[in-house]
């Protein structure tokens, strides 16, 4: 067998469907997805978020299953294969980003964990108003515990990625991903059935006309898009090189975007009628809770309205079991790109190389667990880091030639995709993400206009602009020695 | 709640029929490929 040369691949298509919307149902669907909505006009707000999935993350996601498929390798041998080895390092960027990413996750898994223990241990019974921000402060102030639950994280992740595709990441997909949607439904019913949950139903699903026609409503829609569906990451270009070379890529690709996007429409049913229904309880309204950002949501209101709901302990263990399941299926996604790039790289056993990457973003990931505003930064900055990993790709795949591409997309395809598909990558797309990400950078200079370019400030354009130039010059520093091992010939 | 909630439970149920419908799609043509 040569270098880097991978006999891994899925058993069952489900098994790969599984892993996908595994990827791609994250916590962004359950902490960032409601709370747009509920902000961003409700009903509003869904009509441009579809849009963006139709026109924007579907096109991507099938373009990074082109990629992935056709060359069996990962984002750098990938891009390599279809722009040249100039472009490999376009590859080691979305490589790069996907293991900042991983490191700052991992703490959010470790939270997930700790409050599932917080619910066994009957925490959110016992709550009297006050004791969410209570509690979520002295959890964040304890560095021993929040570092103990990144490392139980850690090993579970691990252990996972260990035995690889077919009994690690599809056998555990399989089950975990029914599980999550099944513990969603249930929240939801249940978010549903409380009095007062019409009036959620009422802020999600009517739109409010002002928002229809303003610019930044639709701007969250198509980075909310773009972020959830984990188009552009590179998870799903992984993920595809492990398939065969006549499985599906149109069909595959479509059911991850509408996928994910149903997961976040049943947590949102399940997210906004309990705020809708609650909030009033604890004498704040639904828009400060909103306000109050994905962790205020999610670790200081939502469990005083479970304190507040019969059955507490059990819905707070369940809700809590739901996003862990959502951050741990994730993770395997994130960290299987940073670890077939290596294998590709490299041809080191899969053993050797997920202990080595799982060691060394266990060190990378101490700073995030010690500081909540350090994990916020690198959110910020990594986030945003990704629609430059979806642009790239739309490089890649404009210089391969977008008539070839859509032929290798339609070749052992279900369903297959017009000339539209073409126009979508090579203008649409690109020009959106373009806007979406000047527009971040715009606004955020417009809020913060004396901080904005500093770059020791935890939010700017001068953080970013730092770290991204910090990556860049290490990928540059090591732009010959990649080059050197490429191209990986097939075995 | 006037007729405009329509709006958002039209989308909602839009996206999971087509994803319902795609999953179908799938599971068929994995059957499919199994018994060829």
């Amino acid at each position: 067998m040569n270098k880097g040369q991978s006999k891994e691949a899925w058993v069952k298509r489900s098994g790969f469907i599984a892993a996908m919307l595994g990827a791609m149902l994250g916590t962004g669907n359950l902490w960032r997805f409601p709370r747009m909505a509920a902000l961003y006009g409700g009903g509003s707000f869904l009509i441009p978020y579809i849009i963006g999935v139709l026109m924007i993350s579907i096109p991507l996601l099938i373009a990074e299953g082109i990629i992935g498929r056709g060359s069996s390798r990962g984002t750098i041998a990938g891009f390599s294969k279809y722009g040249g080895k100039q472009n490999a390092w376009l590859g080691a960027w979305s490589m790069g980003v996907n293991w900042l990413i991983l490191a700052y996750y991992a703490v959010i898994l470790g939270w997930a964990f700790r409050y599932i223990v917080y619910g066994f241990q009957g925490t959110f019974s016992t709550y009297i108003p006050g004791n969410g921000e209570a509690l979520w402060s002295s959890f964040l102030g304890n560095p021993l515990q929040l570092i103990g639950c990144l490392a139980i994280g850690w090993i579970i992740v691990t252990a996972i990625l260990i035995k690889g595709i077919k009994k690690g990441i599809e056998k555990v997909s399989l089950l975990m991903v029914p599980l999550l949607i099944f513990l969603m439904i249930i929240l939801a019913i249940r978010a549903l059935t409380l009095p007062g949950a019409l009036k959620g139903l009422e802020y999600f699903w009517l739109p409010k006309k002002e928002f229809l026609v303003k610019p930044e409503a639709w701007l969250q829609a198509f980075s909310q898009s773009l972020w959830s569906t984990g188009a552009g990451w590179g998870i799903y270009l992984t993920y595809s090189s492990y398939l065969k070379k006549d499985d599906d890529i149109n069909l595959n690709s479509s059911i991850t975007g509408f996928g994910d996007s149903s997961f976040a429409l049943i947590a949102g049913l399940c997210i906004i009628p309990t705020v809708a229904a609650l909030a009033p309880t604890l004498g704040v309204s639904a828009t400060e809770v909103y306000q109050s950002g994905n962790t205020g949501l999610i670790f200081i209101w939502l469990t005083e309205m479970f304190s507040k709901m019969p059955a507490s302990t059990l819905i707070g263990i369940l809700f809590f079991l739901a996003f862990f399941i959502a951050a741990l299926t994730s993770m395997l996604g994130i960290a299987e790109v940073v670890i077939r790039n290596f294998r590709d790289l490299f041809g080191w056993k899969r053993r050797k190389v997920v202990l080595l990457i799982a060691g060394i973003t266990f060190l990378l990931s101490l700073p995030s667990a010690i500081s909540v505003n350090f994990l916020n930064n690198q959110d910020w900055v990594w986030g945003l880091a990704l629609l430059i990993s979806a642009l790239m790709t739309f490089r890649i795949i404009i210089k391969r030639g977008t008539p070839d591409a859509r032929k290798d997309s339609n070749r052992g395809s279900d369903i297959q995709i017009g000339k539209w598909w073409e126009y979508l990558v090579k203008w649409v797309a690109p020009l959106s993400i373009i806007c979406v990400l000047g527009w971040w950078f715009l606004q955020t200079c417009l809020l913060y206009p004396k901080t904005c370019w500093n770059p020791t400030e935890f939010y700017g354009v001068g953080t970013i602009l730092l770290q991204w130039s910090i990556l860049l010059l290490i990928i540059i520093a090591l732009k010959g020695k990649i080059e050197k091992r490429l191209p990986i010939k097939e075995g | 709640m006037g007729f405009g909630i329509l709006v958002g439970l039209g989308i909602t149920l839009f996206v999971w029929g087509v994803t319902l419908y795609l999953l179908k799609l799938a599971l068929e043509a994995e059957k499919k490929k199994k018994f060829s």
